[in-house]
């Protein structure tokens, strides 16, 4: 049994993408969605921003005049160099394109479509430009090139331009996608998760694990990729009926409900994004909607400040992966945390040929977390948040207004005396400006460990009792048999 | 009628399964727009030939040629059918060969000194070759034909297709 959906080129090709650096799994995936599926409700929105990117790059070169090199800032620039130069340059504030500085964030807006930008999205279409770059083997390198260029020189940057550019990038996603996925193979999968999911009103947990276990699927490799093709189907379904609903419900005669019923339910900052009137036809709501803004907790990891290890950020990130079904789905998201490193590592190993446990002893999954491990390592983490978050206090109020928050500082006082981080070591005023700089996300990441506990603090109680430590073994049991059926028959077929 | 849930979950199934197969997979070797762009804007010398992708090669002369203190496509005017004679910028370039050794000559005009030649053939082999200080505006090196490190260099040097660049 092979599954795979993507030719070898393409699959070497996207892996090329992140060797620059090390970048998170959430990342990664942000950025095949921003290939495959657009900013969802618009497949062709990440293209709309990245012209528009493009064209603001060249309208605030510091020096002033059309360069032929401007289209090559896209390029050279890290993402934080392009978002300082967006957000401090003397750009153009109206007119056909105009740049909106504003905090953290940048809002383009050229002829209806608009983005507001961050770091991280920029660093998401950076990577989709040097994707469109790359494929087919730089193939068709300098056609986009010169699309580039067309962009980045106001003497040629106009409405049809600008349009045009999208529609020819737009094309080349397409056939590519067209030349490397195997379709029937994608289409079959959506066919086997409504086999096994349609009929049911609310899976279970038990449900979603055997999307991914069942003798006949034939479309899943990993755990993780099944549970979230199991979570878009629920949230997607879900959507689509409360839509259904409204549309039945409304007099078709009346002629602002179809416009109302096919706008998009987005967050705010992406409200107004894309071009005006160019939702895809169903209106799909953004069900990863994280995937396409900020990733999470940018803010935390791209700090000067080692507030978390990398073990900790991947730990985060595969909660956040499936988060907020995780909610509701809480025994997948414990098996998930605690089986997908398993996986991760086998097939890892069986890639590099190098492995610091034999393959016959990992698939047996003694290395993986227990339930319990999980439960006190949320319980850690929130509390290491929690103490970040009286830093950052202590580091703003100087002055105690209240016993409470003369506690709170009295906390944060005493951590930070004991942090021996280098990354601490900088004059007061720059250490509360990098905590001021991490505080939304610190409550982000509080509210979604606080979150998790209750959740997981739910498993263990009626109706549906799970105690952690016999589901973990019994779970154990399951997957160990699974990995052990999936990749030590391989590699006897090869030995 | 599809499901109009098909295109969605397929889509879903196609990003997920790209980025899943992508990095069990790994690059093994192949080299992205990342990798071109730092080669092309970078100032590290590397010993031998390193080669550009074909495709990527316009791309690459384009970003090294903007980062560069001059650039020259072509040789104007082949001396003899081994030594060239062109102007990089206002840098005249010239090499002259012996037995065994070639000269690689640079008379400077005024201005920023560079301290490293990028030489680009048109098939995508480049090498780079770190400068000697000047002594009267003029950098005067010889290359050793049996060296392994600068004969590659001097291949690439003799030929009037091969781009210069000073950086």
């Amino acid at each position: 049994m092979k599954l795979r959906y993507w030719s070898d080129v393409a699959q070497r090709e996207f892996a090329a993408l992140f060797e620059d650096r090390d970048y998170s799994r959430p990342f990664v995936d942000a950025v095949a969605d921003a290939i495959i599926r657009g900013w969802p409700p618009n497949r062709d929105k990440p293209l709309w921003a990245l012209a528009l990117l493009v064209a603001a790059l060249a309208a605030t070169r510091p020096e002033g005049r059309p360069d032929p090199a401007a289209s090559l800032d896209v390029l050279t620039l890290s993402p934080t160099e392009i978002l300082h130069r967006l957000l401090t340059a003397e750009g153009p504030r109206e007119g056909a394109l105009a740049i909106h500085p504003g905090g953290t964030k940048v809002r383009l807006v050229a002829y209806e479509a608009s983005l507001v930008a961050g770091r991280t999205r920029i660093a998401i279409l950076k990577k989709l430009v040097e994707f469109l770059i790359a494929a087919d083997g730089f193939a068709h390198a300098a056609e986009v090139m010169a699309i580039l260029d067309t962009l980045a020189d106001p003497a040629t940057f106009d409405e049809p331009a600008f349009r045009g550019a999208v529609r020819a990038l737009s094309r080349r996603l397409y056939d590519y996608r067209k030349a490397h996925i195997a379709e029937g193979h994608a289409t079959s999968g959506f066919e086997y998760v409504k086999r096994k999911l349609g009929h049911i009103r609310e899976p279970a947990d038990d449900d979603l694990l055997d999307l991914w276990r069942a003798e006949d699927n034939q479309h899943f490799v990993t755990y993780r990729m099944a549970l979230q093709t199991a979570f878009a189907f629920l949230s997607m379904r879900r959507e689509m009926e409360e839509r259904g609903h409204l549309a039945a419900s409304a007099s078709v005669d009346e002629p602002g409900v179809e416009r109302i019923l096919a706008a998009p339910v987005d967050g705010e900052d992406d409200a107004e994004d894309g071009p005006a009137g160019a939702v895809s036809a169903l209106g799909f709501a953004p069900v990863l909607a994280d995937a396409s803004e900020e990733t999470p907790f940018a803010g935390l990891k791209s700090s000067a400040l080692k507030t978390y290890t990398q073990a900790e950020f991947d730990f985060c990130d595969l909660v956040v992966s499936a988060w907020p079904h995780g909610e509701r789905y809480t025994l997948s998201l414990l098996r998930l945390l605690a089986f997908h490193p398993i996986q991760s590592g086998l097939s890892n190993s069986l890639r590099t040929g190098r492995s610091k446990v034999p393959l016959e002893t990992r698939v047996t999954c003694v290395e993986a977390m227990t339930y319990r491990d999980i439960d006190a390592r949320v319980a850690t983490l929130a509390e290491k948040t929690a103490g970040w978050l009286a830093v950052g206090v202590s580091l703003a109020t100087p002055d105690s207004q209240s016993e409470r928050v003369a506690a709170i500082r009295a906390q944060g006082v005493a951590i930070l005396s004991r942090t021996r981080s280098k990354s601490f070591d900088v004059p007061r005023e720059a250490l509360a400006a990098r905590f001021a700089a991490m505080s939304e996300d610190l409550v982000a990441l509080a509210r979604l460990l606080g979150a998790v506990r209750g959740a997981i603090a739910k498993v263990e109680r009626p109706p549906d009792p799970h105690p952690l430590d016999p589901t973990f073994a019994d779970d154990r049991n399951v997957f160990a048999a699974e990995f052990a059926r999936r990749y030590l028959a391989g590699e006897r077929a090869h030995g | 009628m599809a499901d109009p849930l098909e295109a969605a979950i397929s889509d879903r199934i196609a990003a997920l399964s790209l980025a899943d197969e992508a990095l069990a997979a790994d690059a093994a070797g192949t080299i992205g727009t990342a990798e071109i762009v730092r080669r092309a804007t970078s100032r590290e010398a590397f010993e031998g030939i390193a080669t550009v992708p074909i495709g990527a090669l316009a791309l690459y002369r384009r970003l090294r040629a903007a980062s560069a203190l001059a650039a020259s496509p072509v040789a104007y005017a082949a001396a003899t059918s081994t030594d060239q004679r062109r102007m990089v910028g206002e840098v005249e370039v010239r090499t002259a060969s012996e037995e065994g050794v070639t000269w690689l000559i640079l008379t400077l005009a005024a201005g920023a000194v560079p301290t490293m030649m990028e030489l680009l053939a048109a098939d995508g082999r480049t090498a780079r070759l770190v400068l000697d200080e000047p002594v009267d505006g003029v950098i005067q090196m010889g290359l050793a034909a049996a060296d392994p490190i600068s004969a590659p260099a001097v291949a690439l040097l003799q030929h009037p297709s091969t781009a210069i660049f000073l950086i």
